[in-house]
């Protein structure tokens, strides 16, 4: 008996020392979280991936794009004597859709609300140069037709340099919004 | 030899406290060459337990979706790039004494690390607790790939301060 009181009272000793206890460890579930919130969600992985990769594909020709306008409008006073205007005015007009298509493709989660000043700013301006962007090419090749057969240019040939100019300043302005704030 | 008994009871028979995270303002900062961004969280949940106050175990999780940097697509990107989708929850687990130098078991993008917090303070009255501090998370600990933007990657520290309140039973 005095045995068996010895060892009961070593053992409660060496259960207390090491910290025995039969409770599990503290989980998620004990915290509230419903399964939902833990849940892994592979197909919103991808979604987000596929995002990031679009976008960033986005900034670079975004950049690219910002480029060659700025390339085109200085070729602008050489129109007359080659073509290097005409091309790099294509190509960045090439490289602007390419762009849009990008940004306008990148999967959105759902739940999503638009947050941050600066995409609001990038998002309105694109109501500006996108329509420029339109006219722009068709004024350029009204204004090509009108030099080529000296014909009096019409009213959207004869304002071709302030529409490519407007689409080009709210096009850059927009990318520097996302700039300064990315 | 009943003495002893009764010494050792009187010890075990220390109340055991439970807590329960009634606040928290968690903010993470990552700083880029041009630019450092701090995003904030204030839905953590938590839950605490000392069976005495050599052996507490304290869990506190967060989901990834409830950082806000004020950028929609910059919390997007960083719940991409923490894998937010495949673990929603990033989480700390603390088990020992409680004291002012409790390692830091931090669960992120399905990776686990021991962190040493850089400071940590506890402040306790009868029925609250007031826990605040620093730590400095690697990305390149839990296998998290650095978002780069014009060739220049974000710096691989991410310092994360904390305050907590938490009332004590």
């Amino acid at each position: 008996m005095h045995k068996l009181k010895i060892t009961l009272i070593a053992f409660s000793f060496l259960m207390s020392s090491i910290g025995f206890s039969a409770e599990p460890k503290l989980d998620l579930k004990d915290l509230g979280f419903t399964q939902e919130q833990t849940k892994k969600d592979p197909e919103l992985q991808l979604a987000l991936e596929s995002r990031s990769s679009k976008l960033k594909a986005h900034q670079i020709t975004g950049i690219l794009t910002g480029a060659l306008m700025i390339a085109a409008v200085g070729l602008s006073r050489s129109h007359d004597r080659n073509n290097n205007h005409q091309f790099v005015g294509a190509a960045a007009g090439l490289s602007y859709w390419t762009t849009f298509y990008l940004a306008q493709t990148a999967p959105v989660p759902e739940g999503t609300k638009s947050q941050g000043w600066n995409i609001k700013i990038h998002k309105a301006l694109q109501w500006v140069h996108g329509p420029l962007m339109i006219l722009t090419p068709i004024a350029g090749v009204m204004a090509n037709d009108a030099n080529k057969h000296h014909k009096p240019k019409g009213t959207l040939a004869s304002r071709k340099s302030a529409i490519a100019g407007l689409a080009a300043v709210t096009y850059l302005a927009g990318s520097l919004v996302m700039a300064f704030e990315f | 030899m009943i003495s002893l008994l009764l010494l050792w009871t009187s010890a075990w028979a220390e109340q055991p406290l439970s807590f329960d995270l009634k606040s928290s303002e968690l903010t993470y900062t990552v700083s880029h060459l041009l630019k450092t961004v701090h995003g904030k969280s204030t839905e953590a949940k938590g839950k605490g337990r000392c069976s005495n106050l050599q052996s507490c175990e304290f869990l506190i999780a967060v989901p990834v979706t409830s950082f806000v940097s004020g950028n929609s697509n910059r919390d997007l990107h960083m719940r991409e790039t923490v894998k937010g989708a495949l673990h929603p929850i990033v989480s700390v687990r603390v088990t020992g004494a409680l004291q002012e130098k409790l390692p830091l078991e931090v669960e992120l993008s399905g990776h686990k690390k021991m962190i040493a917090p850089q400071s940590l303070k506890i402040q306790k009255t009868t029925h609250e607790m007031q826990v605040s501090g620093t730590f400095v998370l690697k990305l390149s600990d839990f296998e998290i790939e650095r978002p780069s933007l014009l060739a220049a990657s974000i710096e691989n520290e991410v310092p994360i301060s904390f305050k907590t309140t938490w009332t004590v039973h």
